[in-house]
């Protein structure tokens, strides 16, 4: 899972913001389209966009979801022949009746799964979170409740948390 | 003889954090493949960290110890030769006797670290007691001065359950508790209580990630809180919202003290031959009553002449005291403005329940017991207190610790320093340390280095791992993981009020052995082995027959089958000579600190190194070890590479030091060369080295060779003293510059 961390402001009122970035089951997926090989489909049954990786080209002669993907979502590893794979909401858990792991263990309980409209019932439609925007293109089935810098200070930084390097 | 292939084992988290998480190991063919949470009767303990997740990683790491070592260059120098267990129990046996006969037995100490979380590393104190060695008490490397404060005003040493553990509070403040990163159990009760609308405000030199997630951040100097609830207290007392029914009923409130000696007032002193009952004022009569007597009003405020003796309440001597605070000066001490000292006031008086914690950060001053006594203090004025009993558990320990008529010495690690240096209270010239990493987690370390080794006539140390005090030893014996042997996992209110099995997953890995078993060991070879030929289950079977109501019923065949909640029982409410909540302490007289009076840190901004060195260095946890724990684990160092100095960028600025510069920070005692990382979340003047880095992670020296290992009086008469880690001057500068 990636998570992009927002700073802004200046201490002692600094702003930190963590934007999460799965995939976002878009109702309209690029990647869909964008795939040479058909190797994405998004399911019928619960619109979760899932992988054929069996399909896929590969890192080294493809990578066309990537570019399609306005929020990077589909990931490869470090091999050449790697091939595309991205969050599918814990489909095995899912059908245990389980939420996605990621929404077991976050110890902040910020995140949530389920169907777009009880979603919308219980946090409300927002679209707006620090670090995100909205791309009407592809319509990710994605809401927020998001943290908002009431003072509106301009964004410092945004970078993918663990920050690997120093 | 593994039976089938895939197995499940629930066992406990052995991290020593005091939370004991209950884990599933899942082992195929003898080999642990991985673990994850397991159930607990109530669902809110299920709980595991990226730690617990990578111990797997402990268990099968490459440099794991393998065999018993022996020194044979220099201390330090990283020559060593393998032996066998024989010779080095044989040897240590030697060396203790030469020892014992020379300088007599209590030379001989034992540092042994998680004998509060697991068990039978209590089998240490038994090897102590029976040998009549000393047993170093490890609180006081950075844990001594909160459980010091928390004695004096409730009697126990864990006293965190009275301010933070009430249901449903509407508010929550943290002081120093970075609890979202390093304690994610009790970040779910503030989560509760937010879910629920409670309010969260974090009190911190950092904005950290708790603070990140808070209504408001209040950013304070480090090592000023008592001022700030003294400050916050004066405020409360002014608008006459203290909770005067709460502080007359459960708090030494309105008890007399005398204005000569500051002692409370006794019938003795009023009445010849009168009792040692404490003395209050009686409003109804207009003169002095006993505290106890039902029909007596007790007055809470007010200054009395009696038998000659101007006495005046222990509520109104803390009036008097926080007088002394007023906005203006609370500002000047702590940097928090005078709006911010009101808006805490009107929440400790108006949004109760107010849930306090205390973060173990808050102990790391040198005064750091009257930070305690402090926030304690404007909870109890204010009601904000749990009124239940602190329902300890009891095992049976002294029949396990005892052996025949032996008994050990106790010393405070802080006090270590002090015996082996000077030889008082008496000499230490062996040390033997176990999960107790001092090279890399006790102050001032180039004093032990260059002052205190050489002065050691034996270092033994047992480890999974060469780390950075088990280089420095002369004898190094591999200690198996807590997946490689039994253990009994006591219960730590508020983390986790479980008693667990830790049974033995997989068979010990190359020549490890547990604990006990070196212990059973060694103390054969010492001619003492008929005290030591219990096995790990009849000890546990042992220490569950204490006959105390809190472990009726509870016995090793209950545990097999999972953890067991400890049954309640009658208890009194504080444990405190008076059995009230004591905010005026008789017993700290000699030290003037009978209130939780504000003391300026030790290394503060108006000592004279603050020329030379400006900056006030802290070291805090992180989610990615335990102390030196998991530094050395692949996964967690892919998340944490490596250690860093982080600073205000103005500072950074000041000094021209970029992001990832190779800087040095020092001061007289020492230095360490790292990375810098000057970010926002960083109060000006203040810098954090996060601890926990092997001496091999950093590219020069390490951070506590900066730290001092001064002792507080105060302190050690009350409990031990601390090590005030928090309160440590420094410098900074590009590497190259210096």
């Amino acid at each position: 899972m990636r998570v992009a961390c927002v700073e802004k402001g200046v201490y002692p009122e600094p702003f930190v913001a963590f934007l999460v970035m799965p995939c976002y089951h878009c109702a309209k997926p690029a990647c869909i389209s964008a795939c040479p090989a058909d190797a994405v489909t998004k399911r019928q049954s619960d619109g979760i966009v899932v992988v054929e990786r069996e399909r896929c080209l590969g890192k080294a002669s493809c990578q066309a979801c990537l570019e399609a993907c306005p929020y990077g979502a589909p990931q490869f590893r470090l091999e050449d022949d790697a091939k595309m794979e991205k969050c599918d909401l814990c489909l095995d858990r899912l059908a245990q009746g389980k939420k996605p792991i990621c929404v077991e263990a976050c110890p902040m309980r910020a995140l949530d799964a389920g169907p777009m409209e009880e979603l919308r019932d219980r946090y409300g439609g927002g679209r707006v979170a620090e670090g995100f925007s909205w791309h009407e293109g592809v319509a990710p089935s994605v809401i927020f409740k998001g943290k908002v810098d009431e003072r509106g200070s301009a964004v410092r930084s945004i970078e993918l948390v663990p920050r690997l390097t120093c | 003889m593994e039976t089938q292939r895939d197995r499940v084992v629930r066992t406990v988290c052995g991290i020593e954090d005091g939370v004991s998480c209950g884990i599933l190991a899942h082992v195929r063919d003898g080999v642990l493949v991985k673990v994850e949470p397991a159930d607990f009767p109530d669902g809110r303990f299920r709980h595991i960290c990226a730690r617990g997740l990578c111990t797997v990683k402990l268990v099968y790491h490459p440099d794991r110890l393998r065999h018993p070592l022996r020194r044979v260059g220099e201390r330090g120098e990283g020559r060593w030769e393998r032996i066998s267990w024989d010779e080095a129990l044989e040897t240590i046996a030697d060396k203790f006797r030469k020892i014992g006969t020379s300088y007599g037995y209590e030379s001989i100490a034992f540092a042994t670290g998680q004998v509060a979380t697991s068990a039978l590393m209590m089998i240490y104190l038994r090897l102590a007691s029976a040998l009549q060695a000393t047993s170093v008490s490890l609180a006081g490397f950075g844990d001594a001065a909160g459980p010091c404060g928390d004695l004096l005003s409730y009697g126990v040493v864990f006293g965190e359950f009275y301010t933070s553990g009430m249901e449903s509070p509407r508010s929550c403040v943290l002081w120093g508790a970075n609890l979202a990163e390093t304690h994610p159990i009790r970040w779910r009760t503030i989560r509760d209580a937010r879910e629920n609308g409670a309010k969260l405000v974090v009190i911190d030199p950092r904005f950290t990630t708790t603070a990140s997630k808070a209504d408001e951040y209040i950013s304070i100097r480090p090592g000023t809180d008592a001022a700030l609830a003294l400050g916050v207290m004066r405020v409360i007392f002014e608008k006459g919202l203290e909770d005067k029914d709460f502080i007359s009923r459960y708090t030494v409130g309105p008890f007399l003290v005398r204005g000569d000696d500051r002692a409370f007032l006794r019938e003795r002193d009023v009445i010849p031959g009168g009792s040692e009952k404490f003395m209050v004022w009686d409003t109804e009569r207009h003169s002095p009553g006993l505290w106890d007597d039902p029909k007596v009003r007790p007055a809470l405020s007010g200054v009395h002449h009696i038998a000659g003796i101007e006495c005046r309440t222990a509520f109104q001597s803390l009036r008097d005291l926080a007088d002394l605070y007023p906005l203006h000066r609370v500002s000047e001490i702590t940097g928090v403005d005078s709006g911010t000292v009101e808006r805490l006031a009107e929440l400790y008086a108006g949004l109760r329940p107010v849930a306090s914690y205390r973060g173990w950060g808050l102990q790391r001053t040198f005064h750091g017991d009257l930070s305690y006594r402090a926030v304690t203090t404007l909870a109890a004025v204010t009601g904000n207190i749990r009124l239940e009993a602190h329902r300890g558990f009891k095992l049976n320990k002294k029949a396990f610790i005892k052996a025949g008529e032996g008994r050990f010495r106790s010393m405070p690690i802080m006090k270590l320093y002090q015996a082996v240096l000077t030889g008082h209270p008496y000499p230490v010239k062996a040390l033997w340390a176990a999960a107790h990493n001092f090279m890399n987690q006790n102050p001032d370390n180039d004093k032990i280095l260059k002052e205190i080794l050489p002065r050691l006539e034996l270092i033994v140390v047992a480890d999974m791992f060469m780390n950075s005090s088990a280089h420095y030893a002369d004898i190094v014996l591999p200690t198996c993981s807590f997946f490689e042997r039994p253990d009994l996992i006591p219960p730590f209110e508020p983390f986790n009020p479980y008693l667990q099995l830790q049974p033995k997953v997989i068979e010990p890995l190359y020549e490890s052995r547990s604990d006990l078993e070196i212990v059973n060991g060694l103390a054969s070879r010492l001619g003492l082995g008929g005290h030591f030929s219990r096995s790990a289950e009849q000890w546990i079977e042992l220490l569950l027959c204490s006959g105390h109501p809190s472990v009726a019923g509870v016995t090793l065949e209950r545990l097999r089958h999972g953890p067991v909640e400890l049954p309640p029982y009658e208890a009194p409410l504080f444990l405190t000579p008076s059995g009230r909540l004591e905010f005026y302490c008789e017993s700290m007289r000699p030290f003037g600190q009978e209130l939780p009076v504000y003391r300026e840190p030790l290394e503060g901004r108006k000592s004279p190194l603050a020329e030379r060195y400006p900056l006030s260095m802290l070291s805090t946890h992180t989610k990615y070890r335990k102390h030196s724990m998991f530094a050395n684990v692949p996964w967690l160092r892919r998340l944490d590479p490596e250690p860093v100095v982080e600073m205000n960028p103005s500072d950074a600025e000041a000094r021209h030091i970029s992001d990832g510069d190779m800087v040095s920070v020092f001061n007289d005692r020492g230095s360490v060369k790292l990375k810098a990382r000057p970010h926002e979340g960083m109060r000006g003047t203040v810098v954090n080295i996060r601890q926990g880095w092997w001496h091999s992670d950093y590219r020069e020296g390490t951070h506590q060779a900066l730290t001092h290992s001064a002792v507080n009086p105060a302190q050690e008469a009350a409990f031990e003293p601390n090590a005030a880690l928090y309160d440590t001057l420094v410098e900074v500068a590009r590497a190259e510059e210096r």
